[in-house]
């Protein structure tokens, strides 16, 4: 058994909360701005931990995410898999990237995560808001990374989990 | 798994493929088939629990607000709920005569179509957090007998059927959904239309009415019952504008929802007689059911 084990129900914590925050009642015109919570929370962990957490728990939280939000299930745990294994991929680059250049990468894995999520939606025939809208949130997520790095990398360390 | 043969590398590409293809032949599944609805129908159980947390934070404000309300704004509100009371206790009592007269009547015409229903009152706890879907979510579930395609109304007037259900909580689609439409009559006329949803708050359109068609603006909508869902004459919404263009094949007719599709908190689900005896064998009135003015009065 490896010592790997350490602290996962940190990891899990935050997984929770980001997808309480993805169904929390907002004021409408803050619904339009949403970020994508849940993808700040996977990409931090995947490239902090790429060894423990990547591909499947994209794939889990994601699977959450279809029952909670009530789309078919696997449209979500598709587009979080792919961003999963991404940021895993990402994790070394991320560890020496400066803030304006991991906002950059972060950017990337959500754009990827939204082309994904709207082609399953296109083959599901699952309604989808029109592109520019969905756009928003995406810009919204990418811009809080540096926030959403700085508390869960503080938490990470607070509770030594490696 | 392979988890123990990578010990400590990041993903490899074949993890990937397979989370991709475990994940595509869900959808797949999901869309085509019915076989994951007992396994979405157990997941929501684990979900429930943080839709009725998210909504939390709502309720503490909401709780705060009730425990400063001023004595005089209770007053104020007490004596308004009364004379409201008064006001509908009069409709009753006139209602309890014209159902007991229409059912004679409808004896009369051996017609069946008179739809005795009772209803049940639930909260509405949530609201899709995508603002192109007009769904919310309600604290009632498979537990109260609730069923997907069940009408839901409010105070006013339908407000949207139910769409997935899952043990003690329901997912609704409201009227003004895009992907919504409902079939009514002109209360005037009897004019046969549908009203969809155009995905905007507070707003339904009449689809494929001719531009002779005689539409006028205060016009009532009601329930058609065509569709089977919808039981027929309940309020759909009043005819805010109609347009007619000449060179349009259809006029375009602009409706306000009568039920408070944006606002709402609490709503009631419309049972069909036989389903709700159903239920109720099942297991002995779980939740308030109140019968309808209807019901009290078909049995003489």
């Amino acid at each position: 058994m490896r010592n790997g084990r350490r602290g996962t129900w940190l990891v899990v914590l935050c997984m929770l909360a980001s997808l309480l925050l993805a169904v929390m009642p907002l004021p409408e015109v803050l619904d339009w701005l949403r970020p994508s919570f849940a993808l700040l929370a996977i990409v931090y962990w995947a490239a902090a931990l790429p060894e423990r957490f990547g591909t499947w728990t994209g794939f889990w939280v994601g699977l959450f995410m279809d029952v909670l939000r009530g789309t078919p299930l696997g449209m979500h745990a598709l587009a979080f898999s792919v961003v999963g294994f991404g940021a895993s991929q990402l994790a070394a680059r991320m560890k020496v990237y400066p803030m304006p250049q991991q906002v950059g990468a972060v950017l990337l894995l959500c754009l990827g995560a939204l082309g994904v999520t709207r082609f399953v939606a296109s083959l599901a025939g699952v309604q989808v808001p029109v592109f520019w809208a969905a756009l928003l949130p995406v810009l919204v997520t990418a811009a809080l990374w540096p926030w959403a790095f700085a508390l869960q990398d503080r938490l990470r360390r607070v509770f030594n989990v490696h | 798994m392979a988890k123990t043969l990578f010990a400590d590398e990041p993903d490899s590409g074949y993890r990937l493929l397979v989370a991709v293809l475990v994940a595509a032949a869900l959808v797949f599944v999901d869309v085509r088939l019915d076989w994951l609805d007992p396994v979405r129908s157990m997941l929501s159980r684990a979900t429930e629990p943080m839709i009725t947390a998210a909504d939390l934070p709502r309720r503490a404000v909401q709780g705060i607000g009730e425990l400063f309300a001023t004595r005089a704004a209770l007053q104020e509100d007490n004596a308004r709920l009364a004379q409201e009371n008064l006001v509908l206790q009069r409709h009753v009592q006139r209602l309890a005569v014209l159902t007991a007269e229409n059912a004679r009547l409808r004896e009369l015409l051996n017609s069946s179509a008179l739809l005795d229903s009772s209803v049940l009152v639930a909260e509405i706890i949530g609201t899709d957090p995508d603002p192109s879907r007009l769904e919310v979510i309600i604290d009632k579930g498979t537990d109260s007998g609730l069923y997907v395609g069940q009408p839901v109304l409010d105070a006013n007037g339908i407000i949207g059927q139910i769409i997935a259900v899952g043990p003690s909580q329901s997912r609704i689609i409201l009227v003004t959904d895009s992907r919504h439409g409902l079939p009514v009559e002109i209360n005037r006329n009897g004019v046969r239309s549908i009203a969809a949803g155009i995905g905007r708050p507070g707003h339904l359109s009449l689809q494929y009415l001719p531009i002779t068609a005689d539409v006028r603006q205060g016009d009532l909508l009601v329930s058609s019952g065509l569709g089977g869902i919808f039981p027929r004459g309940y309020p759909v919404g009043r005819v805010a504008s109609v347009v007619k263009d000449p060179q349009e094949t259809f006029m375009t007719v602009d409706v306000i929802p009568s039920a408070a599709t944006d606002r709402a908190r609490h709503v009631l689900l419309v049972f069909a007689q036989q389903e709700l005896q159903a239920t109720l064998m099942q297991q002995q009135a779980v939740a308030p059911v109140v019968p309808a003015p209807a019901a009290q009065e078909s049995s003489p």
